[in-house]
């Protein structure tokens, strides 16, 4: 058997290419419709997909507008109606507030039974000025203080805080309740967390290497280069993958092409591969041995996923690098990581 | 009953599942987890079937303590209150998801837009219970920090929900323009990236009975979440305050709905009712403690103290009865808390509400279960058929959306 290899699908709008919705089989508005959302996320559910993850920005491309329901509300929307498979929204940390990003993943994980993860990103100095804070020249190191943060937030409560104790008349135990007492460059929290610790103690952490300055603080590193490679011991590493498939009517390049003729596509740090559904499966054979998994970008949802069903998946499966997560598993199970002691837990 | 104000005028519910809050059971043995998922399903899944107008989460960004200890006596610890009604929009049709949110600790942006996508896919059944909170040490949690006195605390929420509004309406069609503010409060530029939702906003609770917040609901507000839930003559006083500040602020009367919190007891017969009312009084005491309070330790700022009333009248008084009837601590507190709500027969109660909603008292009631999750179970199988059965409770959803069955006028900014 080959070691676990991890398929990400990531749903957002029409695809990755900004041009994706003028594509798709549905009117512009339904890009953002509830309906379709759930379809996409029965599919990859039934094909045995480690996880859905939710792309977001604050900022519309003022090029190409286009717009993104928040990724958090998005991934919460799905947890009850799916039931193995990850949730893994991206939430900026630059600029908000870590206490209000513990809490959103803390309940994703709750309502999940513990299927969420968190895409922790940095934001463009743009965005600063939505919220009237100063930019921010080091974002990386941010983002490290957060993470930081809201992993302390999770601890706030120790699992068994909640001891609805009828005699002496107290519903929780104070004494497994913490002040996280963070005072870090640009912030300070004082804790406990309104939210119980989550299921998973401690949900998935992922962030891309470049926003990382110590790959250490985070579960998974979300690379766009086929150098990086796992390590023993570190996080998991997962290649961001942008395709483009080949279809009856013309190949995966040539609809880039064309895409890129309505509206040019940013370069986001993930690789690039076009050609055939075979191919592909092929190619992503090939990362097994390297990378744990791939987050994968259809440039337009509704013509890629089709073949990706029909071809490249199929193929996976008989290579045994697709296999569904079991049922009841957490996140953190599927990808087989321990479930983290709490760091208040004083035994 | 024949001058009624509004003789055809029907019952509306809301549930509110508080999270943190002394009236929930939670030491009875039917009392179930606060936290599990499977809790939230069943109390709104009832309150669908009941045809209920809404699901209500609380919403508080500190733990309550005193001097550095956490408060352990009462039910605490709650999903944050969008991202749980992100997951139950996913798992109902019709019924209304009401968040409480602060207006304090959040920006414009970010809770402008997490309310519009929760609005958009729950297909137009979004509502915000916009709260403020006025010390610095829930600010502890965040970057600002926050400290505002009273009347700022209004003046940054009424700004906040207008510029929420603007943005809400920079997504017109195929048109999107970015929304400019520089009011002292908000200076910042926001684009929008949510489409309009089929209710076009999401509708606004106001919660905060001050003589400011009730301006605030007149010139912002949908529907007015007040404390006046117990007494109809009292609630028809505070009604009808509402109205005249409403018709001041150039809307029509019945523009902003008046929806008191409460607490409903159902029994089958009279003697019943008094046993289970009595019971759930007792219990939502809690039991003696083993140390005598320290007057000095009672700080206004974090615990429910009533803004603007003096705690030593208040205590004197309450010693004055005491005195008086000899009672214990706890025959006090009992005392102090007794007709909270409502409780009565089926058909009591049918008769009663109908009278409050006619009369103008209240357009309905937001009830808190007393117990979670089957608390709504009487509501919903007893109280309601006995309502429906006087024409004062719909028999069906007729709408999709909130404002719908509210029977709300268009967002205030999106009117001819």
């Amino acid at each position: 058997m080959p070691p676990p290899f991890h398929v990400f699908l990531d749903v957002d709008g029409g695809g990755w290419h900004p041009a994706a919705w003028r594509r798709s089989r549905v009117s512009p508005d339904a890009v953002f419709s509830p309906a379709r959302l759930k379809e996409f996320a029965v599919t990859a559910q039934a094909q045995g997909l480690t996880g859905l993850t939710f792309e977001d920005s604050t900022l519309p491309d003022p090029r190409n507008p286009h717009g993104h329901l928040d990724a958090v509300q998005r991934a919460a929307f799905l947890a009850g109606t799916t039931d193995t498979i990850g949730l893994l929204p991206v939430a900026a940390t630059t600029y908000s507030e870590p206490f209000h990003v513990a809490a959103q993943i803390a309940s994703l994980d709750h309502s999940s039974a513990g299927r969420a993860g968190w895409i922790a990103t940095t934001s463009t100095p743009a965005v600063a000025r939505t919220v009237n804070l100063p930019v921010l020249d080091d974002p990386q190191a941010e983002l490290t203080d957060v993470v930081g943060a809201v992993r302390r937030l999770w601890d706030s409560w120790e699992d068994d805080a909640v001891v609805r104790d009828v005699a002496t008349g107290r519903y929780v135990d104070r004494d497994r309740l913490h002040h996280v007492d963070v005072v870090a460059t640009n912030f300070s929290v004082k804790g406990p967390l309104t939210v119980p610790r989550p299921p998973q103690g401690q949900p998935v952490v992922a962030a891309h290497e470049r926003d990382l300055l110590d790959p250490g603080v985070v579960d998974v590193v979300l690379t766009g280069s086929e150098r990086t490679r796992r390590s023993a011991g570190g996080p998991l590493v997962v290649l961001e993958v942008e395709f483009a498939l080949d279809t009856a009517a013309a190949s995966g390049a040539q609809r880039v092409e064309a895409l890129d003729a309505d509206a040019p596509a940013p370069a986001r740090g993930r690789l690039r591969w076009t050609g055939s559904g075979e191919g592909f499966a092929r190619y992503l054979s090939g990362l097994a041995g390297s990378v744990d998994g791939v987050r994968l970008h259809a440039a337009v949802l509704d013509e890629d996923l089709r073949t990706l069903l029909r071809t490249t998946f199929p193929a996976l499966r008989v290579a045994r690098l697709l296999r569904p997560p079991a049922a009841g598993a957490t996140l953190r199970t599927t990808l087989g990581r321990p479930r983290p002691v709490n760091q208040f837990a004083t035994a | 009953m024949t001058d009624l104000r509004y003789p055809n005028a029907v019952v509306h519910f809301g549930v509110f599942f508080q999270g943190v809050n002394h009236s929930t059971i939670w030491s009875d043995p039917r009392s179930g987890s606060q936290m599990n998922h499977s809790t939230f399903t069943q109390l709104i899944r009832t309150a669908e079937r009941g045809l209920l107008d809404a699901f209500f989460l609380g919403e508080g960004l500190r733990l309550r303590e005193q001097r550095g200890r956490i408060h352990d006596l009462d039910v605490v610890g709650r999903p944050d209150a969008l991202t749980e009604l992100a997951t139950l929009a996913g798992l109902t049709d019709r019924i209304g998801l009401v968040a409480t949110q602060n207006t304090t600790y959040n920006d414009p942006a970010d809770l402008a837009r997490r309310l519009a996508s929760l609005d958009v896919l729950s297909g137009g059944r979004a509502a915000w219970n916009v709260v403020t909170t006025d010390n610095a040490w829930t600010g502890a949690n965040f970057r600002r920090g926050g400290y505002l006195d009273h009347a700022d605390r209004y003046e940054r929420a009424e700004r906040f929900v207008n510029l929420a509004r603007r943005v809400w309406d920079s997504w017109d069609g195929s048109e999107f323009a970015p929304v400019d503010s520089d009011d002292g409060f908000f200076d910042v530029e926001i684009a929008p990236t949510v489409p309009r939702s089929p209710q076009g906003h999401p509708v606004i609770f106001q919660a905060g009975d001050s003589p400011t917040g009730r301006d605030f609901a007149a010139r912002s507000a949908d529907v007015i979440f007040s404390a006046h839930g117990s007494d109809r003559h009292d609630a028809l006083a505070f009604a009808d305050d509402v109205r005249r500040r409403v018709v001041a602020a150039g809307r029509p009367e019945d523009d902003v709905l008046t929806f008191p919190g409460t607490q409903i007891v159902v029994a089958d017969t009279e003697g019943e009712v008094e046993e289970k009312a009595r019971w759930v009084l007792e219990q939502q005491v809690t039991p003696a403690p083993a140390h005598d309070p320290v007057i000095a330790d009672i700080d206004g700022t974090r615990g429910a103290a009533r803004q603007g009333h003096d705690p030593r009248a208040i205590a004197q008084e309450w010693r004055r009865v005491a005195e008086e009837n000899k009672f214990s601590l706890r025959e006090l507190v009992l005392h102090t808390s007794a007709r909270r709500g409502f409780a009565g027969t089926a058909s009591q109660l049918a008769d009663e509400l109908t009278l409050w909603v006619r009369s103008g008292a209240s357009s309905g009631f937001n009830v808190t279960p007393f117990l979670v999750p089957s608390g709504l179970d009487d509501i919903v199988d007893q109280l309601v058929p006995a309502l429906q059965e006087r024409d004062a409770y719909p028999t069906a959803y007729v709408g999709t959306t909130l404002r719908e069955h509210l029977g709300l006028r268009p967002p205030l900014t999106r009117r001819r």
